[in-house]
């Protein structure tokens, strides 16, 4: 039997294809996103420094990461001609700090505006919407905009750093709302303090654990979903992470990855089907996002987990919180260290000289985007994005399945595919751009 | 949040180039009467959710007396005269009888994204949660088939009653194909013909559901327009900027449940609380502008002063918008804030005129709305000299700026 079904909320709205057999069983799933903007081609044409204004819209929730690529691709294409463009430490730093605050509030909103609430669903229980996870998230935020001016949308990053300038005042404001958001992970998320989840070494002590992420994992046990929702184990970390270094992970062989080897299959683009194109490295569908970066970067809970239970939803859940808690010590260690006394902003030689081609590689909250741009004499030639979520959500055959689809396949039923689906925190804006 | 609270009475009290905020005390008595027949009528309605909204407060650890400084706050942000204050709380506590359906169409969530944390007072948040959200696609628990059927529902029962949001363009293009929603592939375009039928008043939240947004920048790929652009015979109120700040959200749904009616609209349908006066009107680097000190270049001496970023592209003078006051991110920054300059992104075109960000005097475009020149008449001959000397251009611009300002004004 063939269905469709429509999967909604943060970001936009997927549209799923599934079959299923007699009993319910999902088959084969296709993906479908059905929104189109054409973000490249508005880009194209355009002074650089517009990209600093454009691309951060491509994404209401991942602005921030959209606005980082963008620069770094500028400041390559600097480099690629030849001409220097220096950073500051200080200026490297607060694009760390805001760019990690955009994932913090990513991964607060997906547990509680998203898993919580459609594990609630399915078990039939009540779930209303929380008001102090609404705030913890405003907060997350509210850090981004103290150094970027605001939150979603800002364009603060130039080549050769960024506009702002804190003082100690603002360091004081931004250690005061970290402390909070650390208040809040310990109490409500996680339920213990950072130093008892880092002792932590096994599935069953995470799912015992007393706060809301415990609670998504019981209630994904309850679903019987914890150890499904397995893809083809294959990872791939494109842009620098703290304690990560490009790397694709495939079974158990790890190689420095290159980003040479991506390409993209628009096959299914338009053609009634769907305007999201696949990303392919080496040919092949990876999985990129938090279970990856774990993985890369060799976080223990979450490499103990993965042993024994593979790339299951329930592991997927785990390293999207346990990144919680790793960038929250990589923003106290950057606040803490910035050196106010470097420069923001170090002038490099005037755009309009410069002719190359560049590519800014950002881990965003589900994965590795890419920009990839050409100017020529301060003007661009051509702009290519590709965003994690096409990495995730791509539609492969049902001999070689995407990696949510690959997910989604023998799962009981279209609601219980239809949550291991939003496992990947799913995203049609970005994904159609 | 107090000085902010303080900042908006003043703000509304001043007597403003653009704005009117003393009618007459007749038009308010007239107001007053009709608020008060209103509030009347809906306290009588069924109420649409079972909330205690005090209780709510309480728990958020507000109490009486917080909650009416929130109202006077309210009262002065919809340029009313400090006697509807108690009119406004009671309006607050009978939000949840005006019932919202929300779409969202070629856009990027992010008004949604700033929808979920309300500026200012936290207070505005509870409203938030407490709206009676009928239909939303990141918030509500539905989706899917149910969410078609609970979309069907609520355009039903509350025909002609409802408050339509709609975040994102229409894609015009490929005959509404770059844009389909739900499993009949319905167009974004007859989607919001449809649900739009029934509604009380469309709010077009965000550039993009006003004007076009970034989709509809050059070339325009798929060629989206705005609501306005689609839509005859119906109210429409225009929430632009990129996001759309959420205050001014609850801004225009407040109004509406207090009075019935739409805000008063400038010529772009923009509610003049929010959109009657410039960044420029109200920046905190105005006194630099004021006495010619000017950013030359990213991160010099200037900029560690905080400056004036005119002739770093700041669109300020140009951009109607209350975010110098309000701010973002619970009043925590704004990009002006943060020496970026502003980009005026709730101004019709942005993305092709302004987002250019160096300053204006290079990039060969007119100042297309109420001027420079306008306000500086206000402030007299000895700052026009100041500025005149502090960058020769803007003069130009200013004079171009005053004509055009009056013929929008005519409009
Ligand atoms: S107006 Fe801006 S924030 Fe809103 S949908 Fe458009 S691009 Fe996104
Ligand atoms: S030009 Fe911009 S920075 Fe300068 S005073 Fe006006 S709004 Fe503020």
């Amino acid at each position: 039997m063939i269905t469709h079904e429509l999967i909604e909320r943060i970001e936009g709205e997927a549209l799923i294809d599934f079959r299923t057999d007699r009993s319910g069983r999902v088959q084969d799933a296709q993906i479908r996103f059905l929104h189109f903007r054409g973000m490249e081609a508005i880009l194209e044409g355009r002074h650089p420094l517009d990209a600093l204004v454009i691309a951060p819209r491509v994404c209401g929730i991942c602005g921030h990461s959209h606005l980082i690529a963008a620069v770094e691709a500028i400041e390559a294409a600097y480099r690629h001609s030849g001409a220097e463009v220096k950073l500051s430490m200080k200026a490297r730093s607060i694009r760390n700090v805001t760019k990690f605050s955009e994932l913090l509030q990513n991964h607060l909103k997906w547990l509680y505006l998203i898993m919580l609430g459609e594990s609630a669903k399915l078990l039939r229980e009540e779930h209303p919407l929380p008001l102090k996870a609404l705030n913890a998230a405003s907060q997350a935020n509210r850090l981004a905009a103290l150094f970027s001016g605001q939150w979603p949308h800002s364009s603060y990053a130039l080549p050769g750093g960024v506009t702002c300038d804190p003082t100690h005042i603002e360091i004081m404001q931004a250690l005061k709302i970290l402390a909070e958001l650390e208040r809040f992970v310990e109490a409500e998320v996680l339920g213990c303090s950072f130093g008892e989840f880092e002792t932590i070494r096994s599935y069953r002590d995470l799912t015992a654990l007393g706060g809301d992420f415990g609670k998504l994992l019981q209630n994904v046990e309850r679903l019987g979903l914890a150890d499904t929702g397995h893809s083809h184990g294959r990872f791939l970390v494109l842009g620098e992470h703290p304690g990560c270094r490009s790397m694709a992970i495939d079974g158990n062989t790890r190689r420095a990855a290159d980003v040479a080897n991506v390409s993209e299959d628009a096959s299914a683009v338009i053609e009634g089907k769907t305007y999201a194109k696949n990303a392919l490295y080496e040919g092949a569908f990876y999985e990129t996002g938090p279970l990856a970066r774990a993985l890369v970067s060799g976080r223990s809970v979450i490499g103990a987990i993965h042993e024994a239970h593979g790339d299951s939803a329930s592991v997927r859940i785990a390293a999207r919180m346990d990144e919680m808690v790793d960038l929250l010590k990589n923003i106290r260690r950057l606040i803490e260290t910035l050196d106010l006394s470097e420069p923001s902003y170090i002038a490099p030689p005037p755009i309009e000289t410069i002719s190359g081609e560049g590519r800014g590689i950002v881990e965003a909250p589900r994965g590795s985007l890419i920009h990839t741009l050409r100017i020529e004499k301060g003007k661009i030639i051509a702009y290519a994005m590709i965003t994690p979520t096409q990495w995730n959500l791509g539609n492969g055959t049902a001999v070689s399945p995407g990696v949510a689809q690959k997910a989604m396949i023998g799962a009981q039923s279209r609601d219980k595919a239809s949550f291991l689906f939003r496992t990947f925190d799913v995203c049609s804006v970005c994904t159609t751009h | 949040m107090a000085e902010r609270r303080e900042a908006f009475k003043m703000l509304f009290s001043a007597n403003s180039a653009k704005v009117e905020t003393n009618k007459g005390d007749a038009y308010y008595d007239r107001l007053f009467q009709q608020c008060r027949a209103r509030l009347d009528e809906l306290k009588a309605s069924q109420p649409l959710q079972a909330i205690d909204f005090h209780e709510i407060l309480s728990d958020e650890g507000y109490d009486r007396r917080e909650f009416m400084k929130w109202a006077s706050a309210a009262t002065a942000m919809l340029m009313l005269p400090p006697m509807f204050t108690p009119l406004v709380a009671e309006a607050a506590e009978l939000m949840t009888r005006v019932p919202v359906i929300w779409l969202e169409l070629q856009d990027c969530a992010g008004n949604s994204e700033a929808l979920l944390r309300s500026d200012g007072p936290k207070i505005d948040e509870i409203l938030l949660d407490i709206i009676s959200l009928e239909f939303h696609e990141t918030l509500m628990a539905a989706a899917g088939h149910q969410a078609d059927a609970q979309l069907e529902d609520a355009m039903h029962a509350f025909k002609g009653k409802y408050l339509l949001f709609v975040e994102g363009a229409i894609p015009m293009g490929m005959e509404g194909q770059y844009g389909t929603i739900g499993a009949s592939g319905e167009t974004f375009h007859e989607h919001l013909v449809r649900v739009a039928a029934d509604a009380a008043a469309v709010v077009a939240v965000g550039s993009c559901a006003t004007y076009g947004g970034i989709p509809a920048a050059a070339p325009n790929p798929t060629e989206a327009v705005g609501v306005m652009d689609v839509l005859k015979g119906k109210p429409i109120i225009n929430i632009p900027a990129c996001p759309a700040n959420p205050a001014n959200m609850v801004g225009v749904i407040l109004h509406f449940v207090l009075t019935g009616q739409v805000p008063e609209l400038d010529s772009l349908l923009r509610p003049k609380f929010a959109f009657g006066y410039r960044i420029h009107d109200n920046c905190e680097r105005r006194a630099h502008f004021d006495a010619g000190e000017f950013v030359e270049e990213w991160g010099d001496e200037g900029a560690k002063n905080n400056f004036c970023l005119y002739k770093m592209g700041c669109k300020g003078p140009m951009t109607f918008n209350n975010c110098s006051i309000v701010r973002y991110n619970e009043g925590v920054n704004w990009p002006i804030g943060v020496g970026r300059g502003c980009i005026g992104c709730s101004e019709p075109d942005f993305w092709d005129k302004y987002a250019y960000e160096r300053p204006m005097s290079d990039a060969n475009i007119k100042a297309p709305t109420g001027g420079v020149e306008k306000t500086v008449d206000q402030f007299g001959l000895g700052v026009l000299t100041a500025t005149a000397v502090g960058i020769g251009i803007h003069a130009a611009a200013s004079a171009v700026a005053g004509k055009k300002s009056d013929e929008g004004e005519a409009q």
